[in-house]
Order: C-alpha cells, then structure tokens, then sequence
C-alpha cells in the first residue's frame, strides 16, 4: 500500500483534516475486504471551487458525501451498474416502483419494501446473470447504451428506494465478487468514464495516473519502464494508424506508414532511456508536465530551481487529488500490461493513454501534429462517436481482465458543461410519451403530473413534505392522518395553481376532452402519485397500527359477519324487488379486492410455502398491471427451467407481487366499483332499477358480508382518516361514506 | 366555483327520490334517467353568470340507519329537509333531524324545508303557516314543490344554488393558512428565486 500525500506549500508533507477522514475511511474499507484496489479521488472543477468526492467502496458503492442523496447523478450511475452485471436492458425508477426490463423484453416491476425485497430482487438478478453463461461477454449483449436506455422521467426517489437501490447493488455486487471475482477497477473504470464529461478533472486525473506510474517505475525500474514504452508505442502507432484510416481509407498504404512509424518510435524510446539514464527520473516529470505544457519546454532545460517549481505544480494538483493505490506484486502488474498490448495489437480502435513521459521532440511533434488532428476531428465527429461505441465494447472487455484502471483518450476537448438531468431532457421525454396517441388519457395525465412532480423544482418541495412527514411519529395517527392529508392536499393545490398550464401542455389531447372532466381526473391522479410516494414507505405500519388499535372491533364484527353469512337476502331487510338470484356475486367478487395485503404477514408467508400455481391463481384477480406481471412469470419459468433454484426465485417474485400496496385511493375505487356493479347486477335483473339510500343499503350490506375482507373495521378507520377530502364531495366519496355506514350498522346488529 | 355538498333529509315515503328524479328529468331524457343511480346526483346551476355544481346526496330515512345519517352530512353546505303536505307527522320528524344537523354541522349550514306533493291540495293536513313558523325558527327557505308536476322544483333549486353560493363566499376558509404553509414550507418559489441567483453568481454547471 502506498500513500501518495502533496501539499502546497512547506516541504513536510501535511495531511489535513479532510485526507484524514478519507484515510480513515480507506482503512475502514480495507478492514473489510483485503486485496482490492481503489481509489479516493478528490475532484474540484476550477471555475466553482467546488469540491467534489468520489468515495469507490470496495463494494462498489459510489458515495457522494457532497451531493444530496437523491442526487440523479447517483442513480445514474448505480443504473448503469446494474446494467453491466445482469442482462437488464432497462431500467425505469419511478418514486416506488422499479422497473427493470430485460434482454428477452421481459419486464418486471419492483415496489421498494424493506430488506426483504432488495433480497430476492438480488438473488433474481443473480440468477439471470448465472442462466447467461458468462454475463460480462458485453459482445453478446445489445448495443445499447445509458443515454438511449435509461429513462430518467422520474428521477427522484424518496429516501426508501434508493436505500433499496444501493443495498441491492451492493448485494449484487458483492455477489459478482465472490462467483466470478471481479476486479473493483471494472467499476472504476465506470467511473472514469464520466470523466470524459469533465475535460478539466480528466487532465488532473491523467496527470496522477501517470505519477502513480512513476512511483511504480521507481521500484520496478527498467522492467516495468520498458514495458510502458513500449505500450506508449503501441499507443502511438494506433493513433497514427487512426488518422491515416480516417484520411485514406486503404489498410495496405497504412501498414507501410506504420512500419516507418514504428522505426521511428523505436529511436524516440531510445532518446528516451538516455535521458533516463542520465537524469533520474526526475527528467520524466518534466516529460510529463511539458507534454501537458507544451511551452514549456525552455524550462526543462534549466536547473533544479525549475523542478522544484514543477514539482510545486504537481503538488498543487495533488493537493486537490488524492490517490491511494495499492501496489500490484512486480509479476501481477507485468501480466497484465503484457495482456492489454496482446488486446490492443489486435484491435485498432481501441486507444490507451500514454502511459509514460515522452521525449521533447516527439511531444513537439506531436503537439504540431494535435492541431492538426483537432481541426480534422472536429470534422470528423460523427465517425468518432461511432469509433467510440466500438471502442467502449473492447474496454470493457479488456478492463475485466487486466487490474488496472485505463482511460479512453478524450478525442477532443469539451467545451460544452456537462449538464444534470435536468428538465429539459424531462420535457422532451415527456412530451413525446404523453404525445403516443395510443396512450389513454390516464396514462397521459399520469405521465404528465409525474414529470412535472418530479422535476427539479417541485421534487425539492416534495423531499420537504415527505421529510415533514417522516418526521411527526405514528403514536398520535388521528394527528398524522390529518397532517398527512393536509399536506397533500396543500401540495396539490398548489402544484395545480403554479404548473396547471405546465401539465396540461404535456397532454396532447387536453383540448378535446372536457376540461370538467380533465381537470378532475388531473386533481384525483395527482392525488394518488402523491399518496404512493409518501404512504409506501410506513404503509404497513400505520395498517398495523390501525388493527392493533381496532382489535376488539376487528374480532366483533367478524363474529357477526360470520353469524349473518348463513342468513339470506331477505334478512338484511333487501325488498322482495332487489332480491338478486345470483347473490349479488359481482359485486362481492370486486369488493373482495380490498383485502389485499391486509393480512400482509400471513400472506407473505403462505407465498413462502405454497406452490407458484396457487399464487398465480389469487393473483388473477387482481389489477391488470399484475396481470401483465403474470405472464412475465410464466417467461421466467420457462427461461429459467435450466437452473435449479427456479422455483425459489418464482416464489420471491409471487411474494414481490402480493407487496404491492394498494393506496387508499384504490381501496376507494375499489368500494366505488362495487356498488356500481351493485346496480348493473339490479338493473339486470330487475326492470325498474331505481334504487334509494334506503334500498341500497341493505343491499351494500349484504355484499359486504358475503365478500371477505380481513379486519373490516380497522381498514374503514383507516380509510376515514386518510381520504381525500375534495374526493369525499363526490360520488365516489358517497359510496364510500355509505359503505362505512353499511358497517357501522353491521356492527351494531344483535339479533340473528 | 367547486362543488357543493347539498344533504336530502326526510322520512321514508315522504317523496326525496321523486323530488330527486324530477330535477333530474327537467333536462334529461327519460332513457338517460334509468341509468343514473338516483342516490347521487350532480348538476351544475347556473346563477346569474356564474355556475356552482350541486353535488345531492340522498340518506337514508328508515330508522334503522337514522343514528349513522351524521356521517352524511360531514362537510354538507345545505341540506334539503323534505316533509309530505299530507303527513303532519313528517313535518314533526323534522325537527329530529334538525337537532341531528345542528350537532353534526353546526349552524354554519343552508337550510330549505321543502313541502312535497303540493298537488294533493284537498288532503293537506299540514297548514302552511306552521311549517313557515319552523323555517323562520331555524333560519330557514320554505318551499312548496310537486315532483309530480315538477311545480317549483326547478326554482327551489335555483333558490338553493343561489344562497349556498352567497354562503360559501361569505364563510369562505382560505385554504392555505399562513401557519400551516410555514408547517409544509412548500417554498417553491424561494427554491427557484434562489437557484436562479445561483446561477448568475457562479455561471456554471
């Protein structure tokens, strides 16, 4: 293990407060897992100052103590994790759910929920990754990359998910070590691969490589020395190789040049081991910095008063970098470079950075030369772009296999910032979904409220409710209730005041439907975003806390509805008119959809032990977003028939499945539906359908009773309390008031 | 302006459901009548320029389920009581539900007595008189419809939308209260004001 600490100023080398805490956290990872190589790099872009840390975990976690924990950046990066150690084409995150899309375009959506789903969730990818022969044969997968696959429409995640994220990856990660012994520097490697975003860290960080090089060379000496030339020779025989293939198009005119090429190179690598030999080493550094600097180059010529100020330079550097390595045996480190000279003979497109200095005239010429290759690159973009697809492939491969960190030489600066994910790129994808004619007008709405929520601004204020939220304690839930739904009330109106406009662009249809309608259903599917986001995390524990609250009355009107279940239609006081001869099933049937994940313990364990078919068959009457699920199932049965933990992993996905939450705005709905097939089982049946408060009722009764619902009690107080109150005004609220009613007036019967 | 929660209360027998489909019947056609579920009703009423959608819910009169009514009117602006000209005990009945109201609402509410079956002028047996007394009493509108005739349905309504207009402005609770903003601090617009300066003072990513 090797420190490389620089200060500023002084000649003792200092360490501050700050690269004390990192090497705290070094050791603390290096505790934990032994042999891995990594990386603490502290970056400062120049114009802001603002400084910036990377912390790679041995796990492969990136931290960003810096940056908020929602940052999209984050999970950009995690995302794209993801994506290189399954065969996960997609992956779509919204505020609860999860979506990942795999290479046979199956998809399989994810509610984050404690410990226990990141668990399988793990272990299913793990399993995708195995039934793949080798999951990192990058060749086999399609090219497809972040930019086009990732959709961000809905980046900001409430702190739950990303717990869920980041525990999963680490899992997954960690995994990944332990069967196919992955090198960190495979993540590393994801990382530096934004650096091409930053020209300016870029430079910093080759800049260090490169030392971390030479204090390698130092104890490796000529061996180790020759070996770099010699790729830096490779290096420069691919770049060169590179413009001649862009300007003439003909490989045998190239490989003549190339050989001139290589007689060349081989003189400059003699001039550079005598300078060597005659300087120390120290020769080098001005190598380096006058091939960053080429200027420079009189400076190199003086005496030691000049090194100490380019060492001085370096320190600057360092002073914002700080890279700890650890040193590869002699033999391991030989190996590897001799594989990436193999890897990069055969393959012209694949470029590695110099890795040593190079002599004074060949960094003249090059300089030269570079200008010219700006100007004809900058021509030449789009050929590069692609160049760079291909060349992403061969890193990737290479990288897995070698143990060091490489870098993809930036083609040409960039100019341009590098800009977050911000709105803009949300308002293209938004629009453009909600543009699909096909798309119904739900979808659109829904679609149109969740970019604008989840924009950069309006994700800070809901962050700032949800906080206030997680912050009140559940002991008093009346007052929770009320402050829950305040808040969300609160936020609602105002998002419909201040971007009502805004969401409405986003819909393309909006003119043509009636704005009433519009405007109501915009105001009921923001309602239910915004109940999923916030309620999701503590929803099985406010439901616990409602049944332990209402036990006594749970167990009551059980017993009743046990008692009146024998009893006929005519008991409950239904006139000889609305008597139904099918027993009201329809009804019963939609209403006994409330008791989803009511019973949320036992159910989960039942999942557990009974057979997949079982499952398949309660799941069946659920919504149809599970029933889509459904046949994604039976795809995982037959894809993963070969391995031999299919069964265990199709029964964690029933399990994810029965998780899913229903909001208390589905539970209405749900309440809603049923009695409106109250009256087409009436109408049916009967010719003249007009039915009074005072004929439903008794109807609404029955149908309650004879459809099972678990814990009635609890689940109507906890309905109540977290109902919305503009909803309440309408019909749907109706039928909910008078369903509550209908159990009051069951609990209070007596007689049988 | 939003909907409005109007209550319909009454005995059994008294008429509420026929009052009910007759507004409906006015400007629907009688095919499109039967397949509206009568308990819940929605219209909107145009007064002078402006319009206020009625939101009607009918409760149930059998004394069976007369204690669980007060979950009804939770939010109501008015209620239309309803009572039959021909039954003086409806009448009576009324003031139960009064008393019912005023517990569960307060006197914060629009209140109409209605005297349905004005067409069955030869069997009254309330006298007009005292059910005027009871409205002047409690404050509130009396009206003597036929929803079998539709005679003064459609006014009575009018009458209705037009003082639970008067009363939603005048007891108008503003929404956001200054407290509970600072409670949520939905600061959106600080948010974006700041950001905004950020980006001139710095003028990078």
């Amino acid at each position: 293990m090797e420190w490389i600490l620089y200060e500023r100023k002084g000649k003792k080398p200092k360490i501050d407060s700050e690269s004390r805490m990192l090497k705290q956290q070094y050791n603390n990872i290096l505790q934990q897992i032994g042999n891995v190589e990594y990386k603490v790099l502290k970056q400062g872009t120049v114009r802001k100052q603002q400084k910036r840390i990377l912390l790679l975990r041995p796990n492969g976690i990136v931290d960003f103590p810096d940056l908020p924990r929602n940052s999209p950046k984050i999970l950009k990066r995690l995302v794209s994790k993801l994506r290189i150690y399954s065969n996960i084409i997609k992956v779509h995150v919204s505020t609860s759910i999860l979506t990942l899309t795999f290479e046979n375009y199956s998809t399989r959506s994810y509610e984050s929920d404690g410990d226990y789903d990141v668990m399988e969730l793990a272990s299913e990818i793990s399993e995708r990754c195995q039934a793949q022969n080798d999951p990192l044969s990058i060749k086999d997968k399609p090219q497809l990359y972040s930019r086009d696959l990732i959709n961000f429409s809905n980046y900001s995640l409430s702190g739950g998910l990303l717990d869920l994220f980041e525990k999963q990856v680490e899992k997954q990660i960690l995994f990944n070590f332990q069967e196919q012994k992955f090198s960190l520097d495979t993540l590393g490697s994801l990382i530096n691969d934004e650096r091409l975003e930053h020209n300016n860290e870029n430079e910093k960080e080759t800049k260090n490589e490169k030392e971390i090089k030479i204090k390698n060379e130092k104890e490796n000496e000529k061996e180790s020395e020759n070996e770099k030339e010699k790729e830096s020779e490779n290096e420069k025989e691919k770049e060169k190789e590179k413009e001649k293939e862009s300007e003439n198009e003909n490989e045998n005119e190239n490989k003549n040049e190339n050989e001139n090429e290589n007689e060349k190179e081989k003189e400059k690598v003699l001039k550079i081991e005598n300078t060597k030999d005659k300087e120390n080493k120290t020769l080098k550094l001005k190598n380096k910095l006058t091939k960053n600097n080429p200027k420079s180059n009189e400076v190199q010529k003086q005496s030691s008063q000049t090194k100490k100020r380019q060492n001085e330079k370096v320190f600057k550097i360092n002073s914002h970098n700080l890279i700890f390595k650890k040193n590869y045996g002699l033999d391991k480190q030989t190996e590897i470079q001799n594989k990436i000279l193999q890897k990069s003979k055969n393959r012209n497109s694949f470029m590695i950075l110099p890795l040593d200095g190079l002599d004074n005239s060949a960094t003249n010429n090059q300089a030269k030369k570079s200008k010219k290759k700006n100007k004809k690159r900058l021509s030449r973009r789009e050929i590069q772009k692609k160049e760079r697809k291909k060349s992403e492939d061969v890193l990737f491969d290479l990288l897995f296999e070698s143990g060091l960190t490489l870098e993809t030489k930036p083609n040409k600066p960039k100019l341009r910032r590098v800009k977050p994910i911000t709105n803009l790129k949300l308002k293209n994808n938004g629009q453009r979904i909600a543009m699909l004619e096909n798309r119904e007008l739900d979808e659109k709405i829904e679609f149109a409220l969740k970019t604008t929520i989840y924009s950069k601004y309006e994700s800070i204020s809901l962050r700032k409710l949800s906080n206030y939220i997680s912050e009140l304690s559940l002991e008093d839930i009346d007052f929770y209730a009320k402050q829950f739904r305040s808040g969300i009330d609160q936020y609602r109106t105002h998002l419909l005041k201040k971007k009502y406009s805004e969401i409405v662009s986003r819909i393309r249809d909006a003119q043509s439907v009636d704005k009433k309608i519009l405007d109501s259903q915009i105001e009921r599917t923001a309602n239910a975003i915004l109940e999923k986001s916030l309620l999701t995390p503590i929803y099985d524990q406010i439901l616990l806390i409602f049944q332990k609250k209402f036990q006594k009355e749970d167990e009551k009107i059980k017993n009743i509805i046990l008692n009146l279940r024998k009893k006929d239609q005519q008991f409950f006081g239904i006139k000889k008119e609305f008597v139904s001869e099918s027993n009201y099933k329809n009804p019963c049937k939609i209403l006994s959809k409330l008791n989803l994940n009511l019973d949320f313990d036992s159910k989960r364990s039942e999942n557990l032990d009974t057979n997949t078919n079982k499952n398949t068959n309660t799941n069946t009457n659920e919504n149809d977003e599970w029933t889509v699920d459904e046949n994604d199932n039976t795809n995982t049965n037959t894809s993963t028939n070969t391995n031999k933990n299919s069964h265990k992993s199709t029964n964690a996905i029933e399990t994810l499945n029965s998780n899913i939450k229903q909001m208390p705005n589905e539970k209405h709905q749900i309440i809603f539906q049923s009695s409106k097939s109250i009256y087409q089982t009436v109408k049916k049946e009967n010719n003249n359908p007009v039915l009074v408060a005072d004929d439903f009722l008794p109807i609404f009764e029955y149908v309650i009773v004879n459809s099972e619902i678990d814990h009635l009690y609890s689940l109507t107080e906890f309905l109540t309390a977290f109902s919305d109150e503009s909803e309440m005004k309408s019909e749907c609220g109706y039928y909910f008031v008078s369903f509550t009613i209908a159990v009051q007036h069951i609990q209070s019967i007596t007689e049988f | 302006m939003k909907k409005q929660k109007v209550v319909l209360l009454g005995k059994g027998r008294v008429g509420k459901t026929s009052i009910f489909k007759r507004f409906l019947q006015n400007e629907f056609h009688d095919n499109e009548v039967t397949t509206i579920q009568p308990q819940y009703l929605e219209k909107q009423v145009k007064v002078n320029t402006e319009k206020v959608t009625l939101s009607i819910w009918d409760t149930a009169g059998q004394e069976r389920f007369r204690g669980l009514n007060p979950l009804f009117y939770r939010n109501s602006k008015a209620a239309i009581m309803v009572y039959d000209i021909t039954d003086q005990e409806s009448l009576d009945s009324l003031e139960d539900w009064l008393a019912e109201l005023k517990n569960q609402v307060g006197h914060k509410i629009v209140l109409m007595i209605v005297g349905n079956k004005s067409d069955l002028k030869k069997k009254r047996q309330v006298s007009i008189e005292d059910a005027e007394n009871l409205a002047k009493k409690v404050g509130a509108q009396h009206f003597c419809v036929s929803a079998k005739t539709g005679e003064n349905i459609d006014e009575m309504f009018h009458e209705l939308a037009k003082r639970v207009m008067k009363f939603v402005k005048e007891n108008k609770t503003p929404l956001n209260t200054t407290k509970s903003r600072r409670n949520f601090a939905l600061v959106n617009e600080d948010v974006e004001t700041k950001k905004k300066k950020k980006k001139n003072n710095d003028g990078c990513c």
